[in-house]
């Protein structure tokens, strides 16, 4: 087991550089560089000494490895292969130390603020991942439950009160259910603050609230409950879906004829079996919601990591999307494994060697 | 059983998430002794002119009375004259020398003063300048400074001020300097070009040879303790407002060497301004408090400013119904919903607290100059005629703008905006005539009914532009019934890139959306900066020499009256006779102020002095304490 979690993780080292790449090299291509925003034109000289500064005339390959492996390294290296074609630029520059590279945790400069890429997540991921987690707790409280009522009483009104909710809270967007929540409870009951959130820098063990008071709940309920419900809705459809085609299987007839209680047979047999598919579907969602959704924080001033995905590539803030694109791709590497390891668990048939 | 355990877990996960080590500051219920007044009614029975009449008499008692209370952990705020807001977006940067965006100017404004201010019709008044002369070949400014104000830091710990010393001419040349060096790479740095060496220096490449001597011998100097001189390349009778832009603020060099890029962190900041950065939370928050040892303290009644980031304007119009916040601006607040204004306009305690005023700024459409059939002049004053712009405001924009006729909007030096010969023939009083005479010079041109013509009108990408351009594109199509225009939209950056003029014209599109805003309220920051043929910004490649001639001249000439004659020249030569661009609105601001606000200050040059501004607390708590 131990073997295989280690090759999982050694594999995935390329699969994530692969993809750094990509986005670096697709953000690259798009036209328009981060000195380009402004509609008050500036003179040309001025925009190649912006770019010169960023390291942003070199090629795109010694760009990537500036990124990866750090200003110095390629400095080095282009010393040693000084015929490299585009290397001159390299050794010309004047500003060395940009980056420090991704093999030594230094994410870059964001061009948009100047601030290191390390300091605007270290402030914006913790917010989302308090989020994040306490949206996927309230989805699964209440998709597995109401999913799995809702298929151990097939066509009742249960099921159909059930479904009906699950569609609801599907089709539902945030972008609706947001503003709605925002003028039931602030606007006409009075209760919790439309927006901000209720917990800061510096965070404890760096992602973690320092305290939760009253207050930080009163800011996390509705936006927590906001991305919970539409993930609930995918977990009680799915859990409907799977139990139904489990609880027809012959063990569980078996079960039932040696006279087993049906809470044992629900529980232990039924629903653990039906689990697959919803812990399956849950590895990418959990990496999706606590890397921060734009909707959700947009609408109730949550300062979390959703509006880098978005603003940086409007910005052409290339180290800050290549960043957080990679802190994606890690977050989903690590939840797939997870759910790997946890089918070994679920159903003692699988087993990794 | 297995569930619940799963369950279990899962919630337990959430759960420690949040409470792990928490800090444990959560309010705890303490018993205080409180001192109450209880109203007590008595009946009393009294004689009145021999009838007894019962009366209640109302007794005032104290009573002590033991209670358990909640005792949240002291508010430093609490009790503080307060301007509650919110920031529409992260400041991209509090630093003068590279703040480009409304909300960093804005709190830079309120952070730092510069050489010269502006007043409420954006006239240029003293500031850190009490007075400021021009040599007779126009090419020196000098400029007075006053000697009592301190640069100021606020102890993030104790919330203490210190004064950290005086604010010399010295920090004025350290700051345009360092906005001018290459090494910086201020976006703003180019509206400095004026200034001896300026341009030479802010495009050397800063590994050359003779870098350094760029800099000593750069023109903006310190005579003396007090005086700051600049020396320019060309006249410029408009430099007192360029010296109170941003760009050309004091800068504290000790503080910015010790902390190089970071020293704009709250904390580590020193100003020179009415307020000084509290706290900003980078992403969620900002806060600004009153400095005490400010040159006007005393007249200074708000003592904080500030709230959360706050990017969706929608939130934001939700926190000022619930009296969250005080302000919907932009900035400070967030801009007021385009959705909800015609709500806000029909609502009766909102449309009370509706404010419009204008805003420097234009949106205008650039025909592009080059390209068939807009090489035309004929053309172009035939499409720019065509647009009915009070129905286009009226029903879209709905901001209560107004139609524009001219480049250069009201509230700045040398506009024409209420001079009607300028552009007379884009506002007509009935469009039915507009559009009858727009017709007229278009088959005059030789594309009857619009015969011939294939256009493509360009915007950025974005719900408002489109708008616009759609009502825009019915417009022309009503006018010109068989011509074939096209809506084409990019995304901002590769817009910007498309419709650069010197990018390629067959990329471009024929008609491309623009907008400017004044950086400094002077008609040199429109018809020179944007419609010189040099300029980076004449996105319309409007081209004209005569023109050039007459806006180089405007900007050397130091008498008022003529300068407002050569504009005058301009605008007729923009606009009359060859039509280079549409403008359609100038832009207005759409703000809502709670009623407890008073003495606003509006100004329309970015950034409105909050140290000037009043607040009624008490109304203000009483409003908050019924919600």
């Amino acid at each position: 087991m131990f073997a295989y979690i280690l090759r999982r993780i050694i594999w995935s080292i390329p699969v994530v550089l692969l993809l750094t790449f990509t986005v670096f090299a697709l953000m690259r291509a798009i036209p328009g560089g981060p000195f380009d925003l402004n509609e008050k034109g500036i003179p040309a000289a001025v925009r190649e000494n912006a770019m010169r500064r960023y390291h942003l005339d070199w090629s795109l390959g010694l760009q990537f490895s500036s990124y990866v492996l750090g200003d110095d390294v390629t400095t080095m290296m282009c010393s040693g292969l000084s015929f490299f074609p585009g290397c001159d630029l390299v050794l010309s520059s004047s500003t060395k130390g940009v980056s420090l590279g991704l093999i030594r945790g230094d994410l870059g400069i964001s061009f948009k603020t100047r601030r290191t890429v390390n300091d605007l997540i270290a402030e914006s991921f913790p917010v989302s991942f308090q989020l994040g987690i306490m949206a996927i707790a309230i989805a699964l409280a209440l998709g597995i439950p109401a999913g799995t009522v809702a298929a151990l009483r097939q066509n009742s009104w249960v099921d159909y009160t059930s479904s009906f909710f699950a569609i609801l809270g599907l089709s539902i967007p945030g972008i609706v259910l947001g503003p709605l929540l925002i003028w039931i409870f602030p606007l006409t009951l009075g209760i919790f603050p439309v927006a901000g959130w209720g917990s800061s820098p510096p965070f404890f063990l760096g992602i973690f609230p320092r305290s939760i008071g009253p207050e930080f709940w009163s800011y996390m309920i509705l936006p927590a409950f906001t991305l919970g419900t539409s993930v609930s809705a995918v977990i009680a459809r799915l859990t409907r879906a799977s139990l139904l085609q489990v609880i027809r299987e012959d063990y569980i007839r078996t079960a039932r004829s040696k006279g087993l209680s049906e809470q044992v047979v629900v529980v232990r047999h039924a629903l653990k079996n039906s689990l697959i598919p919803v812990i399956t579907v849950l590895g990418p969602l959990v990496a999706g919601v606590v890397t921060g959704t734009l909707v959700v924080e947009q609408i109730f001033g949550v300062p979390g990591m959703g509006k880098h995905f978005i603003a940086s590539i409007g910005n052409r803030d290339y180290t800050v999307i290549t960043s957080v694109t990679l802190i994606y791709a890690v977050l989903l590497v690590i939840a797939n494994l997870s759910v790997d390891i946890m089918y070994g668990w679920l159903d003692p048939r699988i087993r990794y060697s | 059983m297995f569930t619940k355990r799963f369950l279990l877990l899962v919630v337990l996960v959430a759960i420690l998430s949040v409470i792990a080590a928490c800090g444990g500051a959560a309010p705890t219920p303490q018993t205080i002794t409180v001192v109450e007044t209880v109203v007590v009614e008595k009946e009393v029975i009294k004689e009145v002119a021999g009838e007894k009449v019962v009366e209640t008499v109302v007794v005032e008692k104290e009573v002590e009375k033991i209670v358990e209370k909640e005792v949240a952990p002291a508010d430093p705020n609490a009790g503080k004259v307060t301007l509650d807001t919110v920031t529409s977006s992260e400041p991209p940067s509090l630093d003068p020398a590279l703040g480009t965006d409304s909300t960093s100017i804005f709190f830079m404004r309120q952070l730092f003063m510069g050489l010269t201010g502006f007043d409420d019709k954006a006239n240029v008044i003293p500031s850190l300048a009490t007075k400021w002369e021009v040599s007779e070949d126009g090419l020196t400014w000098t400029f007075d400074m006053r000697d009592d104000v301190q640069w100021v830091h606020r102890d993030p710990n104790t919330g203490e001020f210190a004064a950290v010393g005086p604010v010399t001419a010295m920090d004025v040349v350290y700051g345009v300097k360092r906005t001018l060096n290459p090494k910086t790479a201020s976006d703003y740095a180019y509206a400095l070009y004026m200034i001896k060496g300026a341009e030479a220096f802010n495009t050397a490449d800063v590994a050359a040879e003779g870098f350094a001597d760029l800099e000593t011998n750069l023109g903006v100097t310190a005579p003396t303790t007090y005086t700051v001189q600049f020396t320019l390349e060309k006249p410029a009778a408009y430099f007192p407002s360029i010296a109170g832009m941003w760009i050309t603020f004091p800068q504290p060099q000790a503080t910015i060497e010790q902390y190089g890029n970071n020293w704009t962190e709250a904390g580590l900041i020193v100003t020179n301004g009415p307020y000084t950065l509290k706290e900003w939370q980078h992403g969620a928050s900002i806060w600004l408090e009153k400095s005490p040892l400010w040159i006007n303290a005393k007249d200074v009644q708000i003592e904080l400013i500030g709230g959360p980031i706050i990017q969706e304007e929608s939130t934001a119009m939700s926190m000022y119904e619930n009296n969250e916040i005080d302000v919907m601006s932009s900035p400070p607040g967030s801009p007021v919903p385009s959705t909800d204004i015609d709500r806000v306009k029909a609502d009766a305690t909102l449309s009370k607290e509706l404010f419009i005023a204008p805003q420097l700024c234009t949106y205008y459409y650039s025909f592009i100059n080059s390209k068939p059939p807009f090489d035309n002049k004929m053309v172009r004053k035939a499409f720019s005629m065509a647009i009915d712009r009070q129905s286009l405001i009226d029903n879209v924009t709905k901001g209560g703008q107004l139609p524009a006729h001219s480049l250069t909007p009201p509230g700045n030096f040398g506009n024409m905006a209420d001079d009607k010969t300028i552009g007379d023939y884009l506002v007509q009083p009935k469009y039915a005539d507009q559009m009858a005479a727009a017709q007229k010079v278009l088959a005059d041109a030789g594309y009857p009914e619009g015969e011939g013509i294939d256009i493509v009108l360009m915007h950025n990408t974005s719900e408002g532009h489109a708008q616009i351009a759609q009502a825009i594109q019915s417009m022309w199509q009503e006018a010109f019934p068989k011509a074939i225009i096209k809506i084409e939209n990019q995304e901002w950056a590769v817009y910007l890139k498309t419709i650069l003029p010197d990018a390629d014209d067959a990329e471009k599109p024929n008609v491309a959306r623009n907008g400017w805003c004044a950086d400094y309220p002077d008609a040199n920051n429109w018809v020179n900066d944007v419609f010189n043929s040099k300029s980076d910004s004449n996105y319309a490649k409007f081209f004209n020499d005569k023109f050039d001639k007459i806006v180089e001249d405007a900007a050397f000439e130091a008498d008022p009256t003529k300068r407002l004659e050569l504009y005058k020249q301009a605008e007729t030569t923009l606009i009359n006779e060859e039509d280079g661009i549409a403008p359609i609105y100038y832009y207005t601001y759409v703000r809502l102020y709670k009623p407890w606000i008073t003495k606003k200050v509006v100004s329309p040059v970015s950034g409105d002095p909050i140290s000037e501004w009043r607040i009624d607390m008490d109304m203000k708590n009483a409003a908050k304490g019924t919600k």
